[in-house]
């Protein structure tokens, strides 16, 4: 039977995790997991505007591999489809931190990498044939968090446009025996 | 590819090294000639609905061969399993 595969949000110190797995990622001006319109992120008048980080983690739930999984990787479809201005940036991290908002004196944006902050990449660079790892493994067990964090951050900048984005299309991928 | 997801295989690994996949309609063996692995591979989409796809793949050499339903592919790239262009 196929391992139970979780894509799992992390807030607050606490590392307060959201099953993410067939939902919606609302970047934002708050460090929640909450879908809604609260705290949007602001069209800047001058430099740019992060979001607050959005640190993803896979899990593996309630049912196991019969061996183990390997392999964990994201990426984007190659093209950034949300419009002029609005850029997403991403790294890969093995310590947890409490997701805050990047420096805007950086662009781009630098996030915690294990204790020192360091340049993110933009995520639609990495693609089906050039994914970014979050971790080679092997995994096993149950109801375990595994691989790397996947910090994401959104960037505004001053010639966005107001309103709403469309969904973007990110993927997940790994090996299971 | 955009065939429907198959049923999944179980994956054994038998005396003389030789590694099986097998379901209710086929059955795959990959001998290990060289640098072989015998996997499912798969992919989550969390931000659209959280669809997922799987194929089994069987990899000699770099050399993968993905099946997906009655789907095979032969190929050494990394290949999208939600039917997008390679």
């Amino acid at each position: 039977m196929a391992a139970t595969v979780l894509i799992r949000e992390k807030n607050g110190s606490g590392e307060t995790a959201t099953d993410k797995t067939s939902g919606t990622v609302r970047f934002k001006n708050a460090d929640n997991a909450t879908v809604d319109a609260n705290d949007p992120l602001v069209i800047p008048s001058s430099g740019q505007e992060y979001s607050f980080e959005k640190w993803l983690q896979m899990q593996i739930g309630g049912t196991g591999p019969d061996t183990n999984i390997t392999n964990l990787e994201f990426y984007m479809d190659g093209s950034n489809d949300y419009g002029t201005g609005v850029e997403l940036w991403c790294r890969a991290v093995a310590a947890f931190e409490t997701p805050g908002i990047p420096s805007e004196s950086n662009d781009p944006p630098e996030v915690p990498v294990n204790g020192t902050p360091a340049a993110a990449t933009d995520a639609f660079t990495y693609n089906l044939s050039g994914a970014l790892s979050l971790g080679a493994g092997p995994y096993s067990g149950t109801n375990t968090d595994i691989g790397d964090y996947l910090i994401l951050v959104m960037e505004v900048e001053t010639s966005a446009s107001q309103g709403s984005l469309s969904a973007e299309t990110a993927t997940f991928r790994y090996d299971e025996i | 590819m955009t065939k429907s997801e198959h049923t999944d295989f179980v994956i054994t690994t038998d005396e003389n090294g030789i590694q099986h996949a097998v379901n209710e309609q086929l059955q795959v063996s990959v001998l290990p000639d060289a640098k072989a692995r015998l996997f499912h591979r798969r992919e989550i989409r969390p931000f659209a609905g959280g669809q997922k796809r799987s194929a089994l793949v069987a990899e000699l050499d770099g050399v993968r061969v993905f099946i997906q339903g009655s789907h095979i592919v032969v190929t050494k790239r990394n290949l999208p399993l939600f039917g997008e262009k390679v």
